[in-house]
């Protein structure tokens, strides 16, 4: 529980006397939530692209304060709520692009195409829709990078090592594994967005 | 749903903004402090000032999304792939200061509390190192536009003009790089618009003005409201510094000039750009070249000796750079003469 502390002098006995006012962090946000309604449907327009999906990711938000675990202190609330929506708007789009991919999958799979027909085939097998989604997208972009490009992603990406310490360990700047980066990024995002809108 | 339309592709400097942004607003590095409350609203404006930046992001963050995800089965598939154990836990993957269990329930990393008082207290938005909050605008030679910007103050760009906006909480800013720009301000007494010029800056709350920024010479034009212009460096915002301008006021600052030239003007004709037409009073030839060749860029435009002193009344529409000196010879005795480097004004010899 957050509380707030009000001292003040007691009139009859000239003692000071502390009195806790229970503000829980939850009213706290919710009102916060409700003072930020158009900052934030106006943020997650922007992130999401669509108003509507906007307004659901902003209800599903406040569902969201009705249940979650709240911490016992929260120095901005505003800036807190900005977080949440972010993390949900993520939550929404990342899902609607896996979405996407295992139905691209699903149908390149399943579906065999005969001259301009579309002829329902036997069920897609495991192995097969895997290598149609993220992980095998990105594995097989990965692996048709330029070599230098490749160690700098694997040191950097899939490793987490710092800027400094992957340019140190290849003996390259910070500059130029910043940039190797930005073309391995490029690289990969390209893979999964072509294979998306296929 | 899919997008209606094919994504584009992205240029380096679109996927490293991305980037950029991304690792800010998650602010999973150790060292990371949570973002303030100005760079929510920052990173909001860098997401709507164009839709390719909204593209960038998504394609982005899934990109690196999947590949945490991922990371260990990425790594054991790469093909030259030489199986060392990583030297720690990646940034991405540590576990918060706080409460785990919260960021499970909510995806979250919690805010720290001293990170995040110190951001809010400040207020005054993104910190030096935080991505390019700025939208720039430009023009091409001989281009007009109209941009409008987040809180719809207007402003229309003349040829060959760069402006970089980045508003926050405590400021609208813009800076005119160079060229020459109208703006229409939406008042916000709460925020004051601040246009950096360099070695000057305007302060206003809601009022329209034009300024020009060519050469080494700032000149600014009030056409409502009221207008402060402060000197960028010493004590700019000190009482009784800078100068106040009202309708009718123009101001030049020259680099090098100790003090303004200051003058009262037809605000119509330092506007009339807008329509596409140039209002000359008594203008020295020179002056006339001067300004022409800020519309032009196939042919620098020169004039020669005695021509340039010439004096010039009258309006000039900004069509083809032909018909205008075409239109110009018969206002003033002159005559065009052809260069390999452009055409020179000569004046007319006296027959």
């Amino acid at each position: 529980m957050h509380g707030a502390v009000v001292a003040g002098l007691s009139p009859n006995h000239g003692s000071c006397k502390v009195r806790i006012v229970q503000t829980s962090t939850r009213d706290l946000l919710l009102s916060a939530y409700l003072g930020l309604r158009a900052e934030l449907l106006r943020f997650l327009t922007a992130r999401l692209g669509q108003p509507s999906t906007a307004e659901d990711v902003y209800q599903e938000l406040f569902l969201r304060l009705q249940v979650a675990r709240l911490p016992q202190e929260i120095a901005n609330p505003r800036a807190f709520l900005f977080k949440l929506a972010f993390n949900l708007a993520n939550d929404a789009s990342r899902d609607r692009r896996r979405r996407d991919l295992r139905e691209q999958a699903w149908a390149d799979t399943a579906i065999a195409h005969v001259g301009s027909e579309a002829v329902l085939d036997q069920p897609a097998a495991d192995e097969a829709l895997e290598a149609k989604q993220s992980l095998g997208i990105l594995s097989s972009a990965i692996n048709t990078l330029p070599p230098r490009c490749r160690e700098v992603f694997k040191l950097h990406r899939l490793r987490g090592m710092t800027v400094r310490d992957a340019a140190a360990v290849l003996g390259i700047t910070p500059k130029a594994v910043e940039k190797q980066m930005t073309a391995a990024l490029k690289h990969l995002a390209a893979a999964l967005d072509r294979r998306r809108l296929q | 749903m899919r997008e209606s339309t094919l994504s584009p592709s992205f240029s380096d400097a679109e996927i490293t903004a991305a980037m950029a942004w991304r690792e800010r607003m998650e602010a999973k590095k150790p060292d990371a402090k949570e973002p303030s409350e100005a760079e929510w609203i920052a990173f909001t404006e860098w997401l709507e000032v164009n839709p390719r930046h909204r593209l960038a992001y998504d394609i982005v963050d899934f990109t690196c999304a999947e590949t945490e995800q991922h990371a260990t089965a990425l790594e054991s598939a790469l093909h030259d792939s030489d199986a060392l154990p990583p030297q720690r836990a990646p940034w991405w993957a540590l576990p918060s200061l706080q409460s785990r269990r919260f960021a499970a329930v909510m995806g979250i990393v919690v805010i720290g509390v001293a990170a995040a008082a110190l951001n809010w207290t400040t207020g005054l938005g993104p910190a030096a190192n935080t991505p390019a909050a700025a939208m720039v605008q430009t023009t091409n030679i001989g281009e007009r536009r109209d941009v409008q910007l987040t809180d719809k103050t207007s402003v229309v760009l003349n040829s060959g003009t760069r402006i970089a906006v980045a508003y926050d909480q405590a400021f609208r800013k813009v800076t005119l790089e160079n060229g020459e720009a109208f703006f229409d301000v939406v008042p916000d007494a709460s925020r004051p618009f601040v246009v950096d010029l360099g070695h000057a800056q305007v302060r206003v709350v809601g009022t329209a003005f034009n300024i020009l920024r060519h050469k080494n010479s700032v000149t600014v034009t009030v056409t409502r409201g009221a207008v402060k212009v402060l000197p960028t460096a010493g004590k700019s915002a000190d009482a009784g510094f800078g100068e106040d301008l009202a309708p009718g006021d123009q101001l030049i600052y020259a680099d090098g000039q100790a003090t303004p030239v200051r003058r009262k003007v037809d605000v119509a004709n330092v506007t009339a750009w807008r329509e596409g037409r140039l209002v000359f009073e008594s203008a020295a030839l020179s002056q006339v070249v001067e300004d022409l060749n800020r519309y032009y860029p196939e042919k620098a435009i020169n004039c020669d000796g005695s021509a340039c002193g010439i004096s010039f009344t009258g309006v000039l529409k900004l069509d083809g750079q032909e018909a205008v000196l075409r239109r110009l010879q018969e206002f003033v005795p002159v005559v065009v003469v052809a260069q390999s480097d452009g055409v020179i004004l000569r004046s007319k010899p006296l027959n």
